[in-house]
């Protein structure tokens, strides 16, 4: 080996999150069924170690770990943010995962200011605030769409008057 | 196996017949099915593996992870057939597998451990002495477990005699030694682990922490590097520890010696895992090292004569 301890330096800051089929809704209890849907992220900084492909079966058998995916960020907050969003573009339907798990992790106070341990789980976490994080998002996105619809609709209003305004000629 | 590939080596995939899809199968160069479903019958036999080897004419057996990578038998077994075994050489497996002999490794070469008794035991009068020194609670734990298993909280004295009582009969039926470790329980404890690379002349190198507390089921689930809450000092600190646990034990290839850090920032030797883990990438994201290739014995980055590595014992 020609390396020395004096050449190896710290670049930057990777998180990985193990993308289990597991229900974490059910204890992180496996679970099992064929991956109807798995469309991995991509981009850079972002590396996912997987087994699968769309179409196949998770089995029973053995560790039920689909995927690593790992992210590298110049800092810790760009490495969590990217994580974010390599989770948001993480397409899996067919059985339940870690990534939800993940997102909350991510988002959670205690992650990002690093005051943490073992027991994170016990502490932070319940089945009720990953659904209460999922519907809150449902409800952003809802938010989202009647603000795109209503600006739409302003936008349209909008456009008829300046239209209106448009000399016409006439015969 | 991508690694293997980008080096142009060739592979053989052994698998059973849950995995005929999987990605390793799809990968290698040639594929062998070696039995049904259950790893009893397929990834946890031996001499099928072995005689798969031979009748393909491979040169080296890489192990995984699980299974069969830290069996010590397995990888003098496949020595034996004159097959290099790609991983730690058979006594570092087994020195680090027993958490007896990983202690008194680490503890003649200083390296801070978990107040509490140096040997196993399974007398319940030395267990309420060792209870009063050390202060409840206390951990009790399986001399030959791990991951977990056989370990006992132990809130405070009343209650010891019973749980030890109970931890020396789990620890006989699970693992048929009843040796018990009992130590200080740390009560919020973080997981942080140092990852060790070795070669065949006695130089091992620290490529720095990684931060794995998030658990579930006493299993990592995230993973980061570097650790938000190490300071430079503690570090090189951790890192010199965990060189001093690999050297003691001759250590060749990749390694992770783990650590237990308490509120105060203090910390203590755990365990050595002698193979290459599963949160490896971000450490090859920090360091831009390719940690498969380097833990391999025949990589032109090491001094070494391919074949030769990690066997001298």
């Amino acid at each position: 080996m020609s390396l020395e301890q004096s050449d190896l330096q710290i670049d930057g800051h990777a998180i990985e999150l193990r993308v289990c089929a597991e229900d974490p809704l059910n204890d992180f209890l496996p679970s099992v069924g064929r991956l109807d849907r798995y469309r991995i992220p991509s981009g850079a900084g972002i590396r996912v170690d997987d087994g699968y492909s769309e179409g196949m079966e998770v089995p029973i058998f053995y560790d039920p770990l689909l995927a690593k995916l790992v992210v590298h960020g110049a800092t810790r907050a760009e490495a969590i943010q990217k994580m974010k969003a390599a989770i948001a573009d993480y397409e899996v339907e067919g059985v339940s995962t870690t990534l939800p798990f993940g997102r909350f992790v991510m988002d959670h106070p205690a992650f990002n200011s690093a005051d943490f341990d073992t027991n994170f789980i016990k502490h932070y976490y319940t089945p009720e605030l990953l659904l209460e994080n999922r519907q809150a998002g449902a409800a952003v996105a809802a938010k989202l769409a009647l603000h795109l619809h209503l600006s739409q609709k302003r936008n349209l209003r909008v456009a008829k008057q300046v239209a209106s305004r448009w000399p016409t000629r006439t015969k | 196996m991508r690694t293997a590939h980008r080096m142009g080596i060739q592979t053989v995939a052994v698998y059973s017949e849950a995995d005929r899809h999987a990605p390793h199968v799809r990968f290698a160069d040639e594929a062998v099915c070696i039995g049904p479903a259950p790893s009893a019958q397929s990834y946890l036999l031996a001499d099928k593996i072995l005689e798969t080897a031979k009748k393909t004419g491979a040169e080296g057996i890489h192990p995984g992870y699980g299974f069969l990578s830290e069996n010590a038998d397995f990888a003098r077994k496949v020595q034996a057939a004159g097959i290099v075994f790609i991983g730690p050489n058979p006594n570092s497996i087994e020195m680090m597998g027993s958490k007896l002999a990983a202690k008194e490794a680490a503890k003649k070469f200083n390296v801070p451990m978990v107040p509490g008794i140096e040997e196993a035991i399974t007398d319940i009068e030395m267990a309420k002495a060792i209870g009063k020194k050390v202060g409840y609670p206390v951990l009790i734990k399986a001399s030959a477990g791990g991951g977990g298993k056989g370990m006992r909280v132990v809130e405070r004295e009343a209650d010891l005699q019973t749980q030890m009582e109970r931890a020396v009969s789990e620890a006989v039926s699970a693992f048929g030694d009843g040796a018990v470790f009992i130590e200080k329980f740390v009560t919020a404890p973080r997981h942080i682990e140092i990852q060790v690379l070795g070669d065949a002349h006695g130089k091992v190198l620290y490529l720095f922490e990684r931060e794995c507390s998030i658990q579930r089921r006493h299993q990592k689930v995230v993973e980061e590097a570097p650790s938000a809450i190490v300071s430079p000092a503690m570090r090189q600190a951790m890192g010199e520890a965990a060189v001093r646990v690999a050297k003691a034990c001759d250590y060749v290839g990749a390694g992770t010696v783990e650590f237990l850090v308490d509120a105060d920032l203090n910390f203590y030797f755990l365990e050595m895992n002698t193979r290459l883990q599963v949160e490896h990438p971000v450490t090859e994201f920090i360091t831009g090292l390719d940690l498969v290739e380097m833990a391999d014995p025949n990589s032109p980055g090491r001094a070494v004569e391919p074949g030769a590595v990690g066997f001298a014992n």
